[in-house]
């Protein structure tokens, strides 16, 4: 197994944290790409291959929620993972995000519930 | 203030510094929130079921620590990542209060973090704290304040 992964948040500081944590957790990553929005991460989308994109709720232009809509409505993108990075608190709106078909990991995290999430998410046994 | 309020503000504050900066931080003697020494103010407002905002300035050095450790970094960390950092900590801890003080059934829109020059210019736009608590952080200090209203 070797991911390419998208890491899509507004904080620079906290896209480092996700991709620190990433490579700490010992999942082979192959490419690490960063988007800043929702725009910017359908653009990168729409010319890499990713298998897994991390996305935060709360950015300018266009949201996470957005994101995911958009991503589950193009046949093109049905492969890539989906999981959500956020202080959402909410059960109401973490259970949404679910019903689309994405994964939720609350801020803050732990490098343990990122590498379980992500294996989880990718059908991945732990070793 | 209302214990309510300081309880789970002390809690979604502490484990914001220790879980997301490594940072230990413990309660601070309560004194006036300081007006020298200070590292940063942000402010992060919602609403939804309420309305309000989270406060967090930190002080003696804090921030420079916490953004180093968020970014694993050796070197200090440059100031516009520990602007980011101290906005992506405000963000944490107002994700984290909101659902121990209004439920997890309650949904809130959050803002994003607006930077201030001091802790008076931050409570003048986003209101009369109703908790506020103080955090010894690494050797220095963080104030945490919450201002919540009823919803418009």
């Amino acid at each position: 197994m070797a991911l390419n992964v998208l890491v899509v948040d507004d904080s620079a500081v906290m896209r480092s944290m996700l991709i620190r944590t990433l490579r700490l957790s010992g999942l082979p990553l192959t490419n690490v790409y960063q988007a800043g929005d929702g725009a910017e991460a359908l653009t990168l989308l729409a010319s890499h291959d990713v298998d897994l994109a991390l996305v935060d709720i709360n950015m300018p232009v266009m949201n996470g929620e957005q994101l995911i809509q958009r991503v589950r409505a193009d046949a093109r993108l049905a492969g890539v993972a989906l999981i959500v990075v956020s202080t959402e608190g909410s059960e109401t709106r973490i259970e949404a995000l679910k019903a689309r078909g994405a994964s939720f990991i609350h801020k803050p995290f732990t490098p343990e519930q990122v590498r379980s999430t992500v294996l989880r998410v990718l059908g991945v046994a732990d070793a | 203030m209302p214990e309510s309020l300081t309880a789970p503000l002390a809690d979604a504050a502490s484990e914001t510094f220790e879980s997301l900066a490594y940072c230990f931080a413990e309660p601070a003697p309560p004194s006036a929130v300081p007006g020298a020494g200070v590292d940063g103010v942000v402010a992060v407002a919602f609403e939804g079921e309420a309305r309000g905002g989270v406060v967090l300035q930190l002080s003696g050095g804090v921030l420079s620590a916490m953004a180093g450790n968020m970014l694993g970094l050796e070197e200090p960390a440059s100031p516009a990542d520990q602007r980011d950092a101290l906005g992506e900590a405000a963000n944490v801890i107002c994700g984290n209060v909101l659902p121990r003080v209004a439920g997890v059934a309650a949904v809130f829109a959050l803002g994003v973090p607006q930077h201030f020059p001091t802790w008076q210019a931050a409570i003048e736009t986003i209101g009369s704290p109703d908790a506020h608590i103080a955090l010894e952080v690494e050797g220095g200090r963080a104030d945490v304040a919450l201002v919540m209203r009823p919803a418009a």
